[in-house]
């Protein structure tokens, strides 16, 4: 390439050798557009012979794509991507039960990062409400999920029909349709607690497991640990239940298993 | 016109002044032995005169002279297959990669038959026939990419091109054989491949540690933090100190990725260190320097975006965030370890996939 005799910008830093590789530059300069059209067509002509080159064209293209898709946003949901792996492979490593063991595996191994669907609660401190950000954690739900997490109305029983005492006013996202389950998240600031509660799970099924990670730099690293919720047959219902209690002012993540 | 899924831009970018060398001075790390180069100035690529002669040629090959198709392609070849090399076929055989031949001659034999079905809408008033020739062997990289092969999904080519319920489909093109592929719905996709977080973290510590001047960098990363396009940034930050933009710059990319300050911080320090320095101190290229004479004794930092237009400011913006791209792709490839160079690894390993697939398939060259 390095004997063409015009004024280009290619032309610039020529060395007087008669054979050459193209270097990183010219290879990068195709990719992002900053050659003429002249300049890319002499990149061509000698991609065209030079096997070398277009292998390692072929590897700047594939840099060019993660540039191109990379934002402040992506980055973070890369990282919460990494924080839901890694979760996963420390409660498959913690179950004590084989088959729960395996389900987790089988999530991390199909579903590494994703999940059916996906909470970022925030717990402010005791005294004040819990924020709950339905919206933040799409990215991590599966392809093709059911669920879609979306905030509710009204409170929701998590103890047969209905209470005796009416409680704090919590939070609470739904998901799911008419075919198929349902799950609904009641967050309380003012207990530290979040419940997870799924309907509809069809009979013989298991419902799905939840992970409830957290994720804020305000917590100290021992607090870090992801929490496994099983859910359990709630009495007099036929909802399926888990609790998680006595929960932090912090960020946390609450992950659904991918349904079958 | 960009190969790359591209977002930002609002336009295209004109050629950057600080031209890249034209030889890789590290070309053993590419491994290997010097490859031959053709000597460029023996002619230019595609070279048939002008647009006007190029017409003529096509009228005598639509009227059924086969020597003028033959100068046609022998005019266009190199770019067409050169087109096609640098985004298809590739495959690793024992830790080492190879050019997937087979593929680019397929390739490139069903962007000539492609062409010649188009031949007869070339426009000499629009540009010469290698450009036109170019177009098609494009077309037919973005085609081949929409199939499941295309996309890396392990299966039997020469089982969806040949036999089975399309073998009656008839004599039709390498571009409707393409076609169909595409539209085939037999083969599970797999989830995209999410890039990793610390992919992201060392593009970031790599981009703002690059020589790219502090004004260009700053864009780009408005870009990249807050998803601005160039004319948001043009109209809403090009009288504002580069200082209180670089702070703005971290502010926002904290808030858009919800990451730690710890992980983010670090890596815009190169940038902040450069915007306490002389202009002259602080940027390197020579072209860049001789640019701005009027810049060389100010603190970057007190210098705004609209000191550094030399034109329109949107395709201003728009050329310096090709020109970090540029610097940003050619630092990835000198990377021969970390995050970025696994990547890489990961994608070659992708094609390797595709390679062997074909020629397990058996698919001959149509």
């Amino acid at each position: 390439m390095n004997e063409r005799t015009d004024d280009s910008a290619m032309n610039a830093q020529r060395p007087s050798a008669m054979h050459a590789h193209l270097s990183p530059d010219v290879i990068a300069g195709y990719f992002s557009d900053t050659l003429s059209l002249d300049d890319q067509m002499l990149v061509e002509e000698h991609v065209a012979t030079c096997d070398d080159c277009a292998l390692a064209a072929q590897g700047a293209l594939a840099a060019g794509t993660v540039v191109d898709r990379w934002t402040a946003r992506a980055h973070g949901q890369a990282v919460t991507r990494t924080v839901l792996a890694e979760a996963l492979a420390t409660a498959g490593a913690r179950a004590t039960v084989a088959a729960v063991r395996q389900r987790l595996e089988a999530w991390a191994e199909r579903w590494a990062g994703q999940a059916e669907a996906a909470l970022r609660i925030v717990l402010d401190a005791p005294g004040q409400a819990a924020r709950v950000i339905a919206e933040a954690a799409p990215d991590l739900a599966r392809p093709g999920g059911a669920w879609q997490l979306a905030a509710a109305p009204a409170p929701m029983p998590t103890r047969g029909a209905a209470r005796r005492t009416p409680p704090p006013q919590p939070i609470v996202v739904t998901a799911g349709g008419p075919d198929g389950p349902t799950a609904s998240i009641a967050v309380s600031a003012e207990r530290g607690e979040v419940v997870v509660r799924l309907d509809d799970v069809p009979g013989g099924a298991e419902p799905p497991l939840v992970l409830l990670i957290p994720t804020g730099p305000e917590q100290a690293y021992a607090d870090r640990e992801p929490l496994l919720g099983t859910p359990q047959p709630s009495p007099g219902s036929e909802a399926w239940i888990a609790r998680f209690t006595g929960l932090g002012p912090g960020s946390y993540l609450v992950v659904f298993e991918p349904l079958p | 016109m960009s190969p790359t899924p591209d977002e930002p831009p609002d336009e295209a970018p004109a050629p950057v002044a600080d031209a890249a060398p034209l030889v890789d001075h590290e070309g053993a790390a590419r491994g290997g032995d010097v490859v031959p180069a053709r000597q460029l100035n023996e002619r230019e690529p595609g070279q048939m005169e002008s647009g006007p002669d190029d017409a003529a040629v096509v009228a005598r090959a639509l009227a059924g002279e086969q020597q003028a198709f033959d100068e046609l392609r022998a005019a266009a070849e190199g770019v067409v297959r050169g087109t096609i090399r640098m985004q298809v076929g590739r495959f690793e055989q024992n830790g080492t990669y190879f050019v997937d031949h087979a593929l680019v001659d397929d390739l490139v034999q069903m962007a000539w038959t492609q062409i010649w079905e188009k031949l007869a809408t070339y426009d000499p008033g629009v540009g010469r026939f290698v450009h036109f020739a170019r177009y098609w062997a494009r077309i037919m990289v973005r085609r081949y990419r929409d199939t499941p092969i295309g996309r890396g999904v392990e299966t039997s080519l020469s089982a969806m091109l040949g036999g089975g319920a399309d073998a009656d489909e008839g004599d039709d093109s390498g571009a409707d054989r393409l076609d169909r592929l595409a539209r085939r719905g037999s083969v599970v996709e797999p989830p995209e491949d999410p890039v990793g977080a610390d992919v992201y973290d060392e593009l970031l510590s790599l981009t703002f540690a690059t020589a790219s001047p502090p004004h260009q960098l700053i864009a780009f990363g408005f870009a990249k933090a807050a998803e601005w396009r160039p004319r948001q940034i043009a109209a809403e930050l090009s009288n504002v100190p580069l200082r209180a933009l670089e702070t703005r710059l971290e502010r926002s990319y904290l808030e858009q990725s919800d990451l730690e300050q710890a992980r983010v911080q670090p890596a815009f320090q190169p940038l902040r260190n450069r915007l306490e320095l002389r202009f002259d101190d602080a940027v390197r290229g020579p072209t860049t320097l001789a640019t701005y004479p009027g810049l060389h004794t100010r603190i970057v930092g007190e210098t705004t975006l609209s000191d550094y237009y030399t034109g329109e400011p949107t395709a201003d913006v728009t050329q310096w965030w090709y020109a970090v791209k540029r610097r940003v792709l050619a630092e990835v490839q000198r990377r021969d370890s970390g995050p970025l160079a696994d990547l890489l690894r990961q994608a070659q390993r992708r094609s390797a996939g595709r390679g062997a697939a074909r020629r397990t398939s058996g698919q001959a060259a149509p």
